[in-house]
């Protein structure tokens, strides 16, 4: 295929990861191996280098709205880097099949607790309502909502439980080899209770550096194709900008419809690995 | 909002870096050469370079327990690159 196609490929999948906290790392490295051929490791290397292009600018559009927690993630990044380090370390000794089960289950919770206000609000219930954090709560934070024109304050809970379950979250995407956004965007709405957008862009944040860690290390070892990888960097930096701002602009509501959606496809995938 | 000036300082810091990476990968494009390591090394140098700003930026506003993790996480960073 033509190498020019990864531009617009690349646009599409930095649009998706963007709006959703994810990384892309789902979409790139089938596109590339199986579509353009690209051997495995350095698929994967380029989807990590292409993590961090997205990451970076989805940070870059999404930091001075307020819509990312900077010290929410902070929290949560030195937990899910323990874990994906102790996952990796341990990966040949582990049943996958029972991970994989696991995972799964947790997803098609996580993805039923993310119906939940769409399935309110598409019935004629009123969306959910964040409870505003004191002046000494160091987590809580507010931003504007451009869909609603609203200022959203909201506070975080559970961190108590989100530094464990971070734990696992690093375990698991370092042995399943899934993307960290996957498991964060449902951690920070379902456990920390934040907003989907706070969550969706607090994961972007986060997923930059756990990328770099891996991609430093293909880069040493010369994996990087750069005439692929440049392509596709630059197709995900205009849609990861594109993603950013639209998801400023679309309800709440339906970012957790398609996210939920994303869950359950993802655990059905999983399934059908067994 | 919280943390308003590192917000500012991570804004321009990513500005600056993204726009030397698509000028570089735009350069790569037209000569080709060693400009698509530069690309590739320069967006490799944000995650680092978002790092620092944040141990500045909460260093500035005291807000040292953060500035910490950034430091560890700096140093996890390095010790991946060592080995």
């Amino acid at each position: 295929m033509n190498i020019w196609l990864l531009i617009p490929i690349g646009f599409v999948i930095g649009l998706i990861g963007s709006m959703f906290g994810i990384g892309g790392g789902l979409f790139v490295v089938p596109v590339l191996h199986f579509g353009f051929k690209v051997p495995l490791h350095q698929a994967i290397a380029c989807s990590l280098l292409t993590i961090v292009a997205s990451s970076m600018m989805a940070t870059m559009s999404k930091v001075r709205n307020g819509v990312t927690n900077i010290r929410l993630s902070k929290a949560l990044e030195i937990p899910s880097i323990s874990g994906a380090i102790f996952g990796s370390a341990v990966v040949g000794a582990m049943p996958l099949s029972v991970l994989k089960i696991m995972f799964s289950a947790v997803a098609v919770a996580m993805a039923v607790d993310m119906f939940k206000n769409p399935v309110r609000v598409l019935a004629g219930g009123k969306e959910r309502v964040y409870t505003a954090g004191g002046e000494g709560d160091a987590f809580a934070d507010s931003f504007r909502d451009k869909a609603t024109g609203r200022t959203v304050r909201y506070q975080v809970k559970n961190l108590k439980w989100a530094v464990p379950v971070s734990l696992t979250a690093g375990f698991l995407s370092s042995t399943l080899g899934i993307g960290g956004g996957v498991i964060n965007v449902p951690l920070i709405t379902n456990v920390c209770k934040a907003p989907v957008k706070v969550a969706s862009a607090t994961s972007s944040y986060k997923l930059g550096l756990t990328a770099c860690a891996g991609s430093i290390m293909y880069f040493k070892q010369g994996y990087i194709i750069p005439d692929v990888t440049i392509m596709m960097v630059l197709g995900i930096l205009a849609g990861a900008y594109v993603g950013m701002n639209i998801l400023l602009r679309v309800k709440a509501f339906y970012i957790e419809l398609l996210f939920g959606m994303l869950m359950l496809g993802v655990a059905v995938k999983m399934l059908m690995s067994l | 909002m919280k943390d308003k000036k590192l917000r500012k300082y991570i804004y321009y810091m990513l500005l600056t870096g993204l726009s030397c990476v698509v000028f570089f990968a735009v350069m790569f494009l037209i000569f080709g050469g060693v400009w698509g390591k530069l690309a590739l090394g320069t967006l490799l140098c944000l995650p680092p370079a978002r790092l620092l700003t944040e141990i500045f930026g909460f260093s500035k506003s005291k807000n040292y327990g953060f500035a910490l993790i950034s430091t560890i996480l700096i140093i996890m960073l390095f010790l991946e690159y060592k080995i």
